[in-house]
């Protein structure tokens, strides 16, 4: 039992970091679909970084730095040039997709993996799971008792409002998309060099697409993310557990247990999305 | 007025063009502190134009607006708010999902940090103390009255300690009630010092409450004088720039003949109004006026009569036929006809060209096809006649819909609907948002197709309207029609009073 607790911990994770980097750049009302190249793209910095300079802290700072400019690139399409949001998040997701293998293959050889960085080199897994589960409630605190948040809200659901009370909805979204991309960074670093001791190839395994869901299960609002992560990670421990211990006497296939998760990902959807009321300006 | 100090704003040869088109014209003019001062026109007149270059919201091409006799440039909106200049927006600027306190502070909080709350909320309490508002202020916005919603945006100005306010047509949404007690605030306002510049085009409201009116058309001034100098009947002449031409009533001329029948028309719905055993008839050669506020059941009555709700107890009988029995394109096709309440929602598509939107609905017909297909060639005459004839401007039938004015677009939907001949005319709210020419015209084709026997359902929440063309009017009231009157025994004080359920 305390082992299955555990295990959802450590597998909720970087669903929370991704959520939480989601809630905020989705409530200052753009789309967030690219949270899967985000984590993709800062768990390859936190990898390669740490294992060249040996320092996991230097990891981590590469990780927030790059996961802050990818989101950025997604910041500048959809709030500078005004793309569609949808269009752009798919584009940063192609782009982290791509360019992580390129960029593995010109330093280390090989396109699948980076290379393996000793354990004692590794980032603490569990202060990243601390970090984790107190983040719910900082970003609620600092989003609903801040002015900088009361801002934020402003940004997703009246940006026309917020312009008239003299303040640049622009800036307010670049703001919060720019700390969106260091949090799910977060997430990243502890994907490649906690959780694993090295970047692989597609390593995030649509855990982007889990926070997505997670936060439209949350309605938008951080504590119930975080509890909707929480489920999500155990869906995922049982389907661990399940597949060392058979029950009634039965081994499932291996591959559907892994399926399981993302079967309750689809019910989840179908079953709630109908009540979720997204930020008024999404989309726009 | 006397004047020894100079005037607290001046706005002095303001010119400002959108491309070809001059939306204002060497504009001049002063505000005087602490009055009421009007700035009315007709749709186009260049009045919002020149609110928004005060607001910082528009450069001027050329002119100087001066504050307390100093030449001020206003570039941004932030620089007019932290010179005192605050503006409410017809459309009004709110966050729905916050509260009332989270949208007052929003862009002013007190830090960007943590919020005292407690401190803000005095604050708060104070000012609504002060100038007499009621709004909760731990309400979400989406769940307050416009009127509410309007306090929210008057208190935020106060917030902001604004001096100077704008206001844009504050009274278009707003019930009479609403209305009143909007002014009676602003009288307050006024009071403590506040200047107010109201925008709006409706004559009472500058008649009855400001203290000096600037006149504007065709983005120029046409004069600014003290409103008590001023009638309707001069200040809509300046307005319009030629004198109104009076209603050309006709002879009545027919039998009553019931063309529509509504009877015992009950609707239950866990939404909106209810409606409770209307019963009515239309004659032909009749107008029929339903007065009220909106919100009373009017929506809901238009829905039924439009056959797009269905689920109603009771009937409504057209020409001997059950309207539910018909579908709806032959109802058309029959003589029934239907002006719709919201323009650009019901009907017209704006993107559209006016050509298209002037056979909107009539695509079937076989004298504007060539087999499966449109004819372009066949559509022209008609749609050109329909523009003759209404004189909807601009003249170009390719032109989208967009381009024209609202007074324009709705003279178009009014010819589509009553080109072909009309036995019943569903009229919902047809002038509502456009000028003082385009409602003449309006008005004048409503009295002509009445005496050619067309049977018209006037309804409109104008009370002038009701009262200058309907021979019977019905007073509808939490979904009950309350009173009734004849064009004889109807006054507007009897008909107010029995539209807020008191009794006459």
């Amino acid at each position: 039992m305390m082992e299955l607790l555990l295990s959802t911990l450590r597998l909720s994770t970087p669903l929370i970091f991704a959520a939480m980097g989601g809630f905020l750049c989705e409530r200052s009302g753009v789309a967030t679909i690219c949270l899967e190249g985000v984590l993709l793209t800062s768990a390859w910095a936190a990898a390669t970084v740490t294992y060249l300079t040996h320092s996991p802290y230097l990891g981590a700072i590469a990780a927030l730095i790059v996961g802050g400019f990818t989101m950025f690139i997604h910041a500048f399409l959809t709030v500078k040039a005004k793309a569609d949001q949808i269009i752009s998040g798919v584009v940063v997701n192609l782009i982290a997709a791509g360019m992580t293998p390129l960029l593995t293959k010109l330093l280390f050889g090989s396109p699948t993996n980076t290379k393996a960085i000793p354990i004692s080199e590794r980032f603490s897994s569990t202060t990243l799971t601390v970090v984790a589960c107190l983040l719910p409630f900082t970003l609620y605190a600092l989003v609903y008792r801040t002015g900088l948040g009361l801002r934020l809200l402003a940004a997703g659901d009246g940006p026309e409002a917020l312009e008239t009370s003299g303040v640049s909805s622009q800036k307010v979204r670049l703001w919060a998309m720019s700390l969106a991309g260091m949090v799910i960074g977060l997430g990243g670093v502890y994907l490649s060099t906690a959780h694993a001791s090295q970047f692989t190839r597609d390593m995030t395994a649509g855990r982007g697409y889990i926070a997505l869901t997670a936060l439209i299960f949350g309605k938008w609002r951080p504590i119930p993310t975080f509890v909707s992560c929480l489920f999500f990670g155990l869906a995922d421990a049982l389907q661990i557990q399940l597949q060392s211990n058979p029950i009634f006497g039965h081994t499932f296939p291996v591959q559907a247990l892994q399926a399981f998760p993302y079967i309750v990902t689809l019910l989840v959807l179908v079953g709630f999305i109908g009540n979720a009321k997204p930020p008024l300006a999404i989309g726009k | 007025m006397a004047q020894t100090s100079p005037p607290l704003l001046e706005f002095s040869k303001i010119s400002k063009t959108f491309g070809a088109v001059a939306a204002n014209r060497d504009v001049t003019f002063s505000v005087h502190s602490s009055t009421i001062h009007g700035v009315v026109g007709e749709n186009g007149a260049g009045k919002s134009t020149i609110m928004k270059i005060l607001y910082g919201m528009f450069e001027p091409d050329h002119g100087v607006i001066s504050l307390k006799g100093k030449p001020t440039p206003i570039r941004t909106p932030q620089e007019a708010i932290s010179l005192g200049i605050g503006m409410v927006h017809q459309h009004f600027m709110l966050v729905p999902t916050l509260t009332v306190w989270e949208n007052i502070i929003l862009g002013k909080e007190p830090s960007l940090w943590f919020v005292d709350e407690a401190s803000v909320m005095g604050q708060l309490e104070n000012l609504k103390k002060e100038f007499g508002f009621q709004v909760e202020l731990n309400q979400k916005v989406e769940t307050l009255s416009v009127g509410h919603q309007q306090q929210v945006e008057l208190l935020k100005l106060l917030f902001r300690k604004s001096d100077i306010l704008i206001l844009d047509e504050p009274t278009a949404v707003l019930s009479p009630q609403e209305v009143e007690s909007l002014f009676e605030r602003l009288k307050n306002l006024k009071k403590a010092g506040k200047t107010i510049i109201l925008i709006t085009h409706k004559l009472k409201e500058i008649l009855n409450h400001t203290d000096c009116v600037t006149i504007m058309r065709q983005g120029t001034v046409v004069e600014t004088l003290a409103t008590r100098d001023l009638s309707e009947e001069i200040l809509a002449e300046k307005m319009i720039g030629h004198k109104r031409s009076p209603l050309k009533r006709h002879e009545e001329a027919h039998t009553p003949q019931a063309i529509l029948q509504v009877s015992s028309l009950t609707l239950k719905k866990p939404m909106g109004q209810k409606l409770s055993d209307i019963s009515f008839e239309v004659n032909a050669g009749e107008i029929v006026g339903i007065a009220g506020i909106e919100g009373n059941g009017q929506q809901e009555l238009i829905k039924c009569l439009a056959g797009i709700e269905r689920h109603f107890d009771g009937q409504i009988v057209f020409n001997n036929q059950n309207i539910l029995d018909v579908d709806s394109y032959d109802l058309k096709q029959m003589g029934f006809s239907i002006i719709p309440p919201d323009r650009h929602r019901e009907a017209v598509i704006l993107p559209f060209s006016i050509s298209e939107n002037a056979i909107l609905g009539h695509h079937k017909e076989r004298e504007i096809r060539n087999g499966w297909f449109l004819s372009g060639s066949k559509t022209e005459p008609i749609v050109s006649h329909m523009i003759q004839r209404f004189d909807v401007r601009p003249k170009d039938p390719h032109l989208s819909m967009v381009s024209l004015s609202g007074g324009n677009q709705q003279k178009l939907v009014v010819a589509r609907e009553t080109s072909r001949p009309v036995q019943f005319l569903l009229a919902a709210h047809p002038t509502r948002g456009i000028d003082i020419g385009a409602i003449d015209f309006i008005h004048q084709h409503f009295l002509e197709l009445k005496s050619k026997g067309t049977g018209i359902l006037l309804i409109s929440s104008e009370l002038d309207e009701i009262l200058k063309l309907s021979d019977r009017i019905l007073v509808l009231f939490h979904g009950r029609i309350v009173a009734q009157f004849t064009k004889e025994t109807a006054n507007e004080r009897e008909l107010g009073l029995s539209m807020t359920g008191g009794t006459v």
